[in-house]
């Protein structure tokens, strides 16, 4: 496919897959725990390579020279490192199902409290890491499908679809307010089971676009728009 | 003639049988029955100081005219008072932490494992009423187990059940069909009163709503 090496390929698919599987952990009891615990370790799995498989961002931590772009992107990453740590450790001590009998385990409220809270700031810094990489994401995807990248869909089109989904996402942010998660106001996430779970999903989806489009018009007009003029 | 005077037998029959039948509604037994589980309150606890009360506020206590009450025996006297309804609490032989912490812990252990504590005593008459109301907090999303242990020992076929639940921000989640689970012969409103622990001392109103909705 228009010499995109494969390894690319395999990346994005894991980062389409990685998403799914983000979605499908933030409706923690829609599939009951045990699905959950699962899609947790898998998520986890799948985490190393996708660490993994960038080594070169690695080898560019130290080298490269600083900028503001780079430290906010070095700060997403260890603010989603240390959020996917807390998640992970809090994960396995609570878990009934995948890992019950782990010498960590836990039934302590505050753990639990701190797995919630890990998760949701998580949406917030999953949003942003998708933003930061958004350029990235579109220049990969237009060459992989030979789509023109300034073509009146994909120059006016799809960034109306992306606004219009972050507002949806902003909203549902809001009424399901989810800042009293992040900000350790609230001890359980909430669960509604007469909402329709594609619902579910898609509010949750949407908030992850708002977060990503906003870094991405936010570095666009903060950082970029002066190099471009 | 013996003919009429059978008719008028029969006659005074009936009416004197729709006559016992009415004093048998009016008996002063209630029909509907508040029962809820509620988390331990200081009742138990006489040397209560005001520092304790601040510390249980968010676990599941509130105070009221100095009194403290469970967040869902809070509600659970509301609806008793407004529908004159018999009041029933659920009890437990063993005792149960009143601190929200190791509550948790003990919670979700006796949930993983299915234990079902032993309740203290039976309601008596369980048969007096056609309604029934039944209040509990959330246990890590789930009923707490003295409710279980309430619902796998009590027939409640035949009888409209009402669920109330008060949360800590969970929603109901699946715990009122799961009364509608164990209490298939039942007729289980689903759609039941769902409060947040926090809003639960500064708005009735919900409780009031929800009543009126039911017909009370």
């Amino acid at each position: 496919m228009n010499g995109v090496p494969k390894k690319y390929i395999f990346q994005i698919g894991q980062d389409i897959v990685l998403t799914g599987l983000f979605l499908l952990l933030m409706g923690f009891f829609l599939w009951g725990e045990a699905i959950h615990e699962w899609a947790g370790v898998i998520f986890f799995l799948l985490i190393l390579p996708h660490v993994g498989l960038n080594p070169y961002w690695f080898r560019k931590l130290f080298n490269e020279p600083f900028s503001i772009y780079r430290g906010l992107q070095v700060f997403l990453n260890i603010s989603l490192s240390v959020a996917m740590l807390i998640a992970t450790v809090s994960g396995l001590m609570l878990s009934q199902h995948a890992m019950p009998n782990l010498p960590i385990h836990s039934d302590s409220g505050f753990v639990r409290e701190l797995h919630i809270w890990s998760v949701y700031w998580m949406v917030l810094i999953v949003g942003m890491h998708l933003g930061i990489h958004w350029n990235m994401l579109k220049a990969f995807l237009c060459r992989l499908f030979s789509l023109n990248a300034k073509s009146f869909f994909n120059a006016r089109v799809l960034p109306a679809m992306w606004i219009a989904l972050s507002a949806v996402g902003l909203y549902q942010f809001i009424t399901r307010d989810i800042a009293s998660l992040i900000f350790f106001q609230t001890a359980y996430a909430f669960f509604d089971f007469k909402e329709p779970m594609w619902l579910f999903y898609f509010s949750f989806f949407t908030m992850l676009i708002f977060f990503a489009y906003a870094t991405h018009f936010l570095i666009w007009l903060m950082l970029f728009r002066k190099a471009k003029t | 003639m013996a003919f009429k005077y059978i008719t008028l037998l029969i006659l005074f029959l009936l009416i004197g049988q729709s006559a016992l039948a009415q004093s048998d509604v009016s008996d002063n037994h209630s029909r509907i029955l508040v029962v809820y589980y509620s988390a331990p309150t200081p009742k138990d606890l006489p040397n209560l100081n005001t520092a304790d009360i601040d510390a249980l506020a968010g676990a599941s206590v509130i105070t009221n005219k100095s009194k403290v009450l469970g967040t869902t025996q809070y509600v659970a006297q509301l609806i008793q008072k407004k529908t004159n309804a018999d009041l029933w609490r659920i009890e437990t032989v063993e005792t149960y932490p009143d601190r929200d912490g190791p509550l948790h812990s003990v919670g979700r252990k006796q949930l993983r494992k299915g234990y079902r504590p032993k309740l203290k005593a039976k309601i008596p008459n369980l048969e007096n009423y056609d309604t029934i109301f039944i209040g509990y907090p959330l246990w890590w999303y789930d009923l707490p187990v003295p409710v279980y242990s309430f619902l796998e020992e009590n027939n409640l076929a035949g009888k409209r059940i009402y669920p109330f639940v008060t949360h800590g921000g969970s929603g109901a989640v699946r715990s009122m069909s799961t009364i509608a689970d164990l209490q298939t012969k039942a007729t289980v409103n689903e759609d039941g009163l769902v409060m947040y622990r926090e809003d639960v001392h500064t708005n009735s109103h919900p409780v009031f709503n929800w009543l009126k909705n039911l017909g009370y």
